[in-house]
């Protein structure tokens, strides 16, 4: 991010930094009461609500708080390698790791 | 000193972002995969394992969300307050910036604080990392990401004295902008851990 892409980032102020801090207080408060609600009685449900609220917290930071939305395309590179290849692992490990508690439940 | 400026200049227009960004970028996300791959064990564990919480912790699990969820706040607090302080530096408010890094090393240590009696007070209750999967695979991945914390108060410390002599400004807060990235980066891991440890 050039000083100029700051410089303008921060011209209004720092309210969007309040915005993000407001997103991430309320959707912490939410993913546990969301926990609360769900438990263990609708484990996907739960699961795929908390990927999606703990995801989108992640993205807030990394976007907002680390600038990585006025990063250039070679930040980037450097950011989604590692996730396409951990993507890679956990589409290698889980299939097994679910067999295999299959295979225990028989 | 031009010729050196303005090779730096191409360096930088070449890869739109300075070295030392590139260098922080990099680190990361080598750290990232050290994370990612202690949680990827820890998914496979959990989901091979036919009774992930042994009978002693059941129903609800040995972790306290109520003191993690205050932990969590706090730690949400500190990348706030670091990026208002990377905001002062920029407009060269010098008082700001002191103030604002202030806040984010006292959250830090009490971050850390918290931590500290979590685990005391855990293995004090028999929960400890060779009882069972669940207790190691919490210790590996909260230590691991203590450790980071830890490191990055250091981090904060060692700048301190050059932050009190005011030797950062709106022209030169390279330091200030990088160890961000490093503390974002904390808060970030914390954000997904909190959510897979303490939550599902």
């Amino acid at each position: 991010m050039s000083a100029a892409d700051v410089a303008e980032h921060e011209h209004h102020g720092t309210g969007l930094y309040w915005k993000i801090f407001g997103a991430l207080t309320v959707l912490t408060v939410v993913e546990i009461l969301w926990a609360g609600w769900f438990g263990s009685d609708a484990f996907i449900v739960l699961v795929l609500g908390l990927g999606l609220m703990a995801g989108t917290k992640a993205l807030l930071v990394a976007l907002y708080y680390m600038h990585l939305k006025q990063e250039r395309a070679l930040i980037y590179i450097l950011v989604v390698t590692p996730l396409v290849l951990v993507l890679i692992m956990i589409l290698g490990f889980l299939p097994d790791a679910i067999w295999d508690l299959s295979q225990q439940a028989r | 000193m031009s010729d050196t400026g303005s090779a730096h200049a191409a360096q930088r227009e070449s890869f739109g972002a300075t070295p030392g960004k590139i260098g922080m970028w990099l680190f990361l996300a080598s750290d990232a995969m050290g994370f990612m791959g202690l949680i990827i064990a820890y998914m496979v564990l959990r989901i091979a394992s036919p009774v992930w919480i042994p009978e002693q912790w059941q129903p609800d699990g040995a972790l306290a969300i109520g003191l993690t969820a205050v932990m969590t706040f706090i730690l949400i607090c500190s990348s706030m307050t670091m990026v208002l302080a990377l905001a002062a530096v920029r407009r060269d408010d010098q008082k700001g910036l002191v103030r604002y890094l202030g806040l984010t090393l006292l959250g830090g240590l009490t971050f850390l604080g918290l931590q500290v009696y979590e685990w005391t007070h855990l293995i004090h209750s028999g929960f400890t990392a060779p009882s069972s999967n669940y207790a190691a695979t919490f210790f590996s991945l909260t230590g691991f990401h203590g450790a980071h914390v830890t490191s990055g108060v250091i981090y904060l410390l060692i700048l301190f004295p050059s932050i009190l002599k005011g030797k950062f400004s709106s022209t030169n807060h390279s330091p200030i902008e990088l160890y961000g990235l490093f503390w974002h980066f904390v808060d970030l891991v914390w954000i997904i851990l909190f959510t897979i440890i303490y939550l599902i």
